[in-house]
């Protein structure tokens, strides 16, 4: 078999081929892609080998101490988010932020008109992961409601930016899912609540930060 | 209350709020077949293991799901993807897998067959007599007359013929109908007898 430089199927897609769930255009693209590629038919073949399904759960009972041990394994401490904000009347007020987020409000500029001090009804948020820095510039835009811009950054290789997405997740669901183009993105009319915000590459999640919004 | 939420808001519910009961309910969901994986891929591989080799296996898949702030757990996601069962099965027989690489040295992996079957049911080629004298001609020519096969085929043959697996294991594997199997077997072993034939 040739090689091919399509791009290899994630566990995911894998899953969803085995569970049979696919569309036929896309089992056709699998085969097609099997074909040329020795790495992921071996892989394929040796989990539909091992993978579980209802009719031969023959193993019996997990052995209840066992699973009194992974439950305690839940680390007591987590589930903090990254960072809580406060949507109120004039600014956005910082509830928590964790250790490694930095948050600041921008500083006061005067309306270009009436020269009044403005103090901008925002917040910035830093975060630095392994190859990115991620900001968040957090705009209130009513006491229920604000936009997020989501800018990417790196101090390394510029490709490093490239081909990333953005996801907005909230109670495990997909709100918004949109490619970083130009190293930023804006995600509008956000309401309070709790989220994440993921950014990726490919299948891989190289930066994300949780948030609450109240 | 946690029994009555769908896997993606229970995973959700684990990793950003940090709640204890909704990791409780989800651990007693996943543990048989978490548990049935890892026995599951132990047999497939002929490993030989104890109890506690199992035992390791389960709290270790346990645990990479929630170490470095859910970092494998993070990564399921709902939409455009498997269920969560099929997804834990796959964590757990790779986990599993690389357990028996790492720890015992050596996996007992498919001997395949070599093509060798192939030639048993095409007896009227002219190679079948002195199949030990031009061997090397022989699998170049049968490369040849697969590579001429369609992409389907070319799995269905690598799974019969190299990989020893039943026309239903095969069925199974493509998620194709048992009655297709069957008569592409048939095809395919009409082109390769045609296709070597005219060589």
């Amino acid at each position: 078999m040739k090689t091919d430089d399509k791009k290899c199927f994630s566990e995911f897609e894998m899953g969803a081929y085995i569970e049979g769930s696919l569309s036929p255009e896309m089992k056709e693209a699998f085969e097609n892609h099997f074909a040329s590629c020795d790495h992921c038919w071996s892989e394929f073949v040796e989990l539909n080998r091992v993978i579980i399904k209802e009719s031969d759960m023959l193993a019996g009972e997990v052995p209840e101490h066992l699973i009194k041990k992974a439950v305690r394994m839940f680390p007591e401490k987590s589930g903090l988010f990254d960072i809580v904000l406060k949507l109120v009347r004039d600014s956005v007020d910082v509830v928590y932020s964790a250790h490694d987020i930095t948050a600041f409000t921008p500083l006061p500029v005067s309306g270009l008109r009436s020269g009044k001090i403005v103090r901008p009804e925002m917040i910035v948020l830093k975060k630095s992961f392994k190859d990115i820095d991620v900001q968040l510039d957090i705009e209130k835009v009513n006491e229920n409601i604000c936009n997020i811009r989501v800018s990417v950054d790196t101090l390394k290789n510029r490709d490093l930016i490239k081909g990333l997405r953005v996801e907005l997740i909230s109670e495990g669901r997909e709100l918004v899912s949109v490619p970083v183009e130009g190293g930023e993105t804006i995600l509008e009319d956000i309401k309070t609540g709790r989220y994440a915000i993921k950014i990726s590459r490919k299948w891989e999640i190289v930066g994300q930060i949780s948030l609450k919004l109240e | 209350m946690a029994d009555n939420l769908s896997d993606s808001e229970l995973i959700s519910k684990c990793i950003f709020d940090g709640d204890k009961t909704s990791w409780e309910a989800f651990v007693k969901k996943y543990s048989r077949l978490i548990w049935n994986s890892i026995h599951k891929t132990f047999h497939a591989y002929s490993f030989s293991y104890s109890r506690e080799d199992t035992e390791d296996m389960y709290n270790s898949i346990f645990l990479a799901l929630i170490e470095r702030d859910f970092h494998k757990l993070k990564q399921y996601r709902g939409q455009n993807a498997c269920s969560v069962s099929t997804w834990l099965s796959i964590v757990a027989a790779h986990m599993t897998i690389d357990y028996m690489r790492k720890d015992k040295g050596h996996l007992n992996v498919y001997a395949g067959q070599d093509d060798r079957e192939i030639w048993d049911s095409i007896p009227d080629t002219k190679y079948r007599s002195d199949k030990f004298v031009e061997t090397k001609q022989m699998s170049e020519n049968l490369k040849k007359s697969i590579q001429s096969l369609s992409t389907r085929d070319r799995l269905i043959y690598d799974l019969l013929y190299k990989k020893g697996f039943s026309p239903e294991e095969t069925a199974e594997t493509l998620k194709l109908p048992v009655s297709i199997v069957y008569s592409r077997k048939h095809r395919i072993i009409e082109k390769i007898k045609k296709h070597i034939a005219a060589m």
